[in-house]
């Protein structure tokens, strides 16, 4: 044998087929397996093993859940070597029995038709398998051959006079089993004309014998077959006549058509002698089977009967008379048996008189046998206890010690004069009840049953145990929480005749209870105040002893949630890697951010702030902030950001914002401040035409301030983006924006920061005490801040690039009143210089006059 | 030379070929329907060739366009009849005249002009087209423009603005529209030092107006290429020493300011902090970057540099402009930021001060 491979057909028709006409796979695992009776090899036996069990998995047909039943037990067997040796004779002996029995029912024939193994397989009733039966007919020399149909003309008229003719002709054999192929062999045989059959009938008138009688009456009907052309058809019913004797074997069958005198008519039918003799010896092989009700009794086990049918039927064969006498002896030692575990049931010995019927009942259908059994009550459970959690009620036992035969157990719940089937089959030791009916006293019986549901069931004695009635609790407590009212609905069981209802806060605060009637499973609670979280106890009252009768308490935390505000102003920028929220915060709760698909957010109003927490959660602020970052989300195109405000569980969405990722965002965005003046730049993307910038004080949260402005591609790269600004640090964004359907949509923002210088002028003018060499500095600053210090400096050629290029010619300290400064021409300096340089760094000092520039002298 | 500007002189420099001639002697052309030149061009005559009714010698309307005599080269009707400046732009190579004219042109059309109420107009195809070539490269391909080819390859095509303004006038109140035409000249830095080029910018500066040297500023404070980008200023003194034209401005002016600016070279009261024309007062704007100037060419040891110059002419003035805003990535691709210019166009309105368009370039 090579590599072992499963055939899942072959294991369908030679395994699965038959097990459902009850065929025992136990009986023969190689066949199972698929293995040869003669393999050993360990790795060829675990692989088939292996493998069978791999195919075996996840098979619901019920002959596959009976394989894998046996399938752990067959591998023991198949891979253990005695194990695998004991079953092995078993199966050998299973196979020859059945090849000799085939052989002896063949006789020589060299086959049997399918349809003969089929009826063979439905009369063994399981035992034998049609596979198990097609190898036995292989070992016996035999195969499944379908015979010839062999033609049935209807017999030609008067056909049985001319046989009877026949055998007063002189000259014809009266054994000769073909009397009419003797008498026409005689003349022509087959080929025997009407002349030929006048020429005769001329020779016995000459004759005038009265031994000729008979042969003219055949020569006449012989000349009238063949007028009419029957002559084929007698001949035919001749050689039919020869071989329907019951008394011929094949062996017989064979010599009878081997004939020469029948060839010729077998040739003009097409026929070999020994397809007629295999197509006779299956007509009769396969006829009625004349002892077919003693193999009926006996696959029924009911021996007596058989016993008494083969007995009234006289004679026997050799082997149905052997077959009686082996009845004779079963049938006395089932006696024997019967007595003797009916003497081990007088004496006490239950379990082993159970179990020696148990043994007979395989054998024998005798009456007895089940009338006994029947008195075998087995013992009944021991410790019976019941446990009672809730609502739910386990009973548990110890098993019965009896064991011979199936033992299981039966339940019963008791209420009153009511007794309930709980579970009528079990083998588990213990059974929760889960449907008790409440407030009701109870007893549970378990009582033990061999064999249940065969006519030879019996029970033991009950055992009881009592559960004292059980008051349930409330189920299903809700509190559904809203700002006008809290409301509480509950489920309770038919049996509960009210409710007591308590709420209370903190201990030492007066309860507040409410004693309901019966049916009420709800109650709404209006006085409780706003933001303050109490606890309702729940106690379902039941009418068993007397009216007040509490079930266990269940209890709900609950309060009346405030209202959050919502927040409308939401406002989205990106910078960088951050997406930057700003609303206006509301006066208490927290405020958090989802961001949703575009246009798949949450519908603006109040909702329970737990029904939004699938919803992706992206940050949330503390009340009171105002600004958020959090992380631009990866990898979306476009979404809204709903802002949520929650407050005591429940949420109020807001007006969200959409930002569309679809527009890309400006590249490169770069601020050159030039006093006030901030002139922006940016690489524009392809398909965006207008932005929004914005800028707005950097730390604006508490002092809000901003201010955006439209600016369409056009414009920029016509005029670029200057912005004139305050004093300050600020924020320049950049949003991409789009109109769809009326709808204007933003884009990721790109955001920087810069510092806008303050400015302040100042003016250089002759000083009229000196007009030669006199200089007279003006600061104009009219603001309500500190002025600058200022300091002049000249520097003799060129305009002094620094306070330290040059000489210093006056001077004016930071927050000074003064607004002007005086200074006289440096000696020395022919072509003087002057410039003014302000002390703050963040004021930039702006000649007011072209002279101012210049300089003056 | 006079000093250039005012009124339309008496004579007509031609843009193109730089000979001047007298405008009663320009020439005429035959309308396209008349019989052509062997050559196959539409036939041209001098007025004189008119008839008395004003027709052509084949007794047709003849087409209203003056041709130069000299180079037969169309002479736009409002290059003749408007106040125009031939603005000669020199420089040394990678000094930035190609980017600075695109940029400048750009602003004066856009920013600048709706500032000061310019209408910015070019004039001719050829300037159209040219103006055309800048702007694609600087604003969509995001490129400086490449090399300008030397004169010996191509000669220069004048790049023709017309600057328009309503003008406000008291007594008696009415407004009228002033006009003045800036012809620019983009040439090769090569030309300020090869034979060829030195010969066409004889011409070239002969025939210009007003004069803007472009200087690489930060080559300046390399010493090795300080001398290069100084030899365009040395060409135009000395021409214009040589022919004695002090009369004529000259603008010189520093590109690429914004990387001095960078470096911290400006101290915080430089002008450069300032958006240009930001003072409030005429001309104290462009005085102060001058001066600023002056004081950084000291501060770098080119002081010489500016007392020569202001010696050898009448009217100098210093300017720091930067085109892009930004140094260009690579070289040559324009930054992320976009083009942000700064003081392109005050130069230009300085050159311009005796035309009354307004702004704060007057001096």
């Amino acid at each position: 044998m090579g590599a072992w491979a499963l055939d899942v057909k072959a294991l369908e028709r030679d395994v699965l087929e038959p097990m459902k006409a009850e065929w025992n796979a136990r009986s023969d695992l190689f066949r199972v397996y698929q293995l040869d009776v003669d393999e050993s090899r360990p790795e060829v036996i675990a692989l088939a093993v292996r493998e069978m069990g791999r195919h075996l998995e996840g098979k619901r047909s019920p002959q596959y859940k009976e394989l894998g039943r046996i399938h752990k037990k067959a591998a023991v067997v198949l891979q253990d070597n005695d194990e695998r040796a004991r079953h092995r004779a078993e199966v050998l002996t299973r196979r020859r029995t059945m090849a000799d029995e085939l052989r002896r029912f063949l006789g020589g024939a060299p086959g049997v038709p399918p349809a003969e193994l089929d009826r063979q397989t439905a009369r063994s009733r399981g035992h034998r398998s049609r596979a198990e039966l097609r190898d036995a007919l292989a070992a016996a020399g035999g195969t499944e051959a379908e015979p010839f149909a062999l033609p049935d003309p209807a017999k030609p008229a008067e056909y049985s006079r001319l046989r009877r003719d026949l055998r007063g002709v002189a000259g014809v054999d009266p054994h000769d089993p073909f009397p009419l192929h003797g008498y026409l062999g005689r003349l022509k045989g087959p080929r025997t004309t009407a002349a030929d059959l006048v020429g005769r009938q001329r020779e016995l008138r000459s004759e005038r014998e009265d031994e000729t009688t008979d042969e003219i009456n055949v020569i006449k009907r012989l000349q009238a077959y063949l007028s009419e052309g029957l002559l084929s058809d007698a001949l035919w019913c001749d050689v039919r006549d020869a071989l329907g004797r019951p008394s011929a074997d094949y062996a017989a069958l064979i010599e009878l058509t081997s004939t020469p005198a029948v060839a010729p008519t077998l040739e003009a039918r097409r026929l070999t002698a020994r397809d007629l003799a295999y197509a006779v010896w299956c007509e009769r092989a396969t006829a009625a089977h004349p002892f077919a009700e003693a193999e009926r009794l006996l696959a029924q086990r009911d021996l007596q009967a058989a016993r008494t049918w083969l007995a009234s039927r006289g004679t026997l064969p050799p082997e149905w008379h052997e077959r009686l006498r082996q009845l004779d002896e079963e049938l006395t030692r089932i006696r024997e048996r019967l007595d003797h575990a009916t003497s081990m049931l007088a004496e006490g010995d239950v379990e082993g008189a159970a179990a020696a019927l148990h043994s007979l009942q395989g054998e024998s259908a005798n009456p007895r046998i089940a009338e006994t059994l029947r008195r075998c009550t087995p013992e009944p459970p021991r410790s019976l206890q019941r446990i009672v959690v809730g609502t739910d009620v386990t009973v548990r036992w110890t098993a019965s010690t009896s064991c011979s035969g199936r033992i299981s157990y039966r339940v019963t719940r008791v209420a009153g004069e009511r007794a309930t089937v709980l579970v009528d089959d079990t083998t588990v030791t213990r059974f929760a009840d889960r449907g008790v009916p409440p407030a009701t006293p109870l007893t549970y019986e378990v009582v033990t049953v061999r064999d249940a549901g065969e006519p030879t069931a019996s029970e033991s004695p009950a055992q009881t145990v009592a559960v004292p009635p059980l008051l349930p609790r409330a189920t299903a407590l809700v509190a559904d929480e809203t700002p006008e009212r809290i409301r509480l609905s509950w489920q309770a069981p038919p049996a509960a005749v009210g409710a007591r209802l308590v709420r209370r806060r903190h201990p030492a605060e007066p309860l507040v209870t409410w004693d309901l009637g019966r049916g009420v499973s709800g109650h709404d609670d209006a006085s409780a105040s706003p933001g303050v979280r109490y606890t309702y106890v729940l106690r379902l009252r039941y009418d068993v002893n007397g009216p007040d009768e509490f079930g266990a308490p269940v209890d709900i935390e609950a309060g009346r949630p405030r209202t959050p505000e919502e927040v409308q102003d939401l406002a989205v920028a990106a910078a960088q890697d951050d997406l930057c929220l700003s609303w206006s915060p509301p006066p208490a709760g927290t405020v958090e951010f989802l961001i949703t698909d575009t246009g798949h957010g949450p519908a603006p109003g109040r909702v329970p702030a737990a029904r939004l927490r699938n919803v992706a959660r992206l940050t949330a602020a503390p009340s009171g902030a105002g600004t958020a970052r959090a992380p631009l989300p990866i990898g979306r195109r476009g979404f809204d950001v709903v802002p949520v405000t929650v407050l005591d569980g429940l949420a109020t969405v807001g007006k969200f914002v959409t930002v569309d990722w679809v527009l890309p965002p400006v590249d490169g965005l770069e601020a050159t401040v030039r006093g006030r003046e901030v002139h922006l730049g940016w690489r524009w993307p392809e398909s965006v035409v207008e932005v929004l910038v914005e800028y707005a004080r950097t730390n604006a949260a508490t002092e809000p301030e901003s201010d955006r402005r439209l600016v369409a591609r056009g414009e920029y790269e016509s005029q670029g983006c200057r912005i004139e600004c305050d004093r300050g640090d600020w924020t320049f964004t950049v949003i991409p924006i789009t109109t769809r359907g009326g709808v204007r949509r933003r884009g990721p923002s790109r955001s920087c920061r810069h510092t806008v210088r303050d400015e302040a002028q100042f003016a250089l003018t002759r000083w009229w005490r000196a007009p030669r060499t006199g200089l007279r500095v003006v600061l104009l600053w009219d603001r309500e801040e500190p002025a600058p210090g200022i300091r002049v400096v000249a520097k003799d050629g060129v305009r002094p690039r620094s306070v330290d290029d040059g000489e210093l010619l006056a001077l004016l300290p930071p927050g000074s009143r003064d607004r002007v400064l005086h200074a006289r021409r440096p000696l020395g300096m022919t072509a003087p210089h002057v410039q003014v340089f302000s002390d703050d760094t963040t004021v930039l000092l702006v000649p007011a006059t072209a002279r101012s520039a210049r300089g003056i002298w | 030379m006079s000093r250039a500007g005012g009124r339309p002189s008496a004579t007509v420099t031609c843009p193109h070929c730089f000979s001047k001639h007298d405008p009663r002697n320009l020439l005429r052309s035959c309308s396209p329907v008349c019989p052509r030149d062997p050559g196959g061009a539409t036939h041209t005559f001098p007025p004189t060739a008119l008839t008395t009714n004003g027709m052509c010698p084949h007794g047709l309307r003849p087409r209203a366009l003056r041709l130069c005599p000299s180079c037969l080269e169309p002479l736009p009707s409002e290059y003749l009849e408007t106040q125009r400046r031939l603005v000669a732009f020199v420089g040394a190579t990678s000094a930035g005249k190609s980017t600075y004219a695109g940029v400048l042109i750009h602003q004066l059309k856009g920013d600048v002009g709706a500032r000061l109420d310019l209408a910015a107009d070019l004039i001719g195809e050829t300037s159209r087209v040219e103006y055309q070539r800048l702007r694609d490269s600087l604003f969509r391909s995001g490129r400086t423009p490449p090399p300008t080819p030397p004169a010996q390859r191509r000669r220069p095509e004048p790049l023709m603005l017309a600057l328009r303004r309503r003008v406000h006038h008291r007594f008696p109140p009415h407004e009228s529209t002033s006009t003045a035409l800036l012809v620019l000249y983009d040439t090769a830095g090569e030309d300020v030092t090869s034979e060829v080029g030195v010969e066409f910018i004889d011409g070239y500066l002969g025939a210009a107006s007003a004069v803007l040297v472009m200087i690489d500023a930060p080559a300046l404070l390399n010493a090795d290429d300080r001398d290069v980008a100084l030899e365009p200023l040395h060409v135009v003194r000395q021409h214009l020493r040589e022919v004695g034209a002090r009369a004529t401005p000259i603008a010189v002016v520093f590109t690429k300011i914004d990387q001095l600016l960078a470096d911290a070279h400006f101290g915080p009261a430089s002008p450069f902090h300032r958006p240009p024309g930001h003072t409030g007062a005429d001309g104290a704007d462009a005085a102060d970057v001058h001066q600023e100037l002056r004081s950084w060419l000291h501060a770098i040891g080119l002081g010489e540099e500016d007392r020569v110059l202001r010696t050898a002419v009448d009217r100098v003035r210093y300017f720091g402009v930067s085109a892009l805003g930004h140094a260009p990535l690579d070289g040559r691709t324009v930054g992320d930021s976009g083009i942000r210019p700064y003081r392109v166009e005050d130069p230009v309105l300085w050159l311009l001060d005796d035309v009354p368009l307004g702004g704060g370039g007057r001096t």
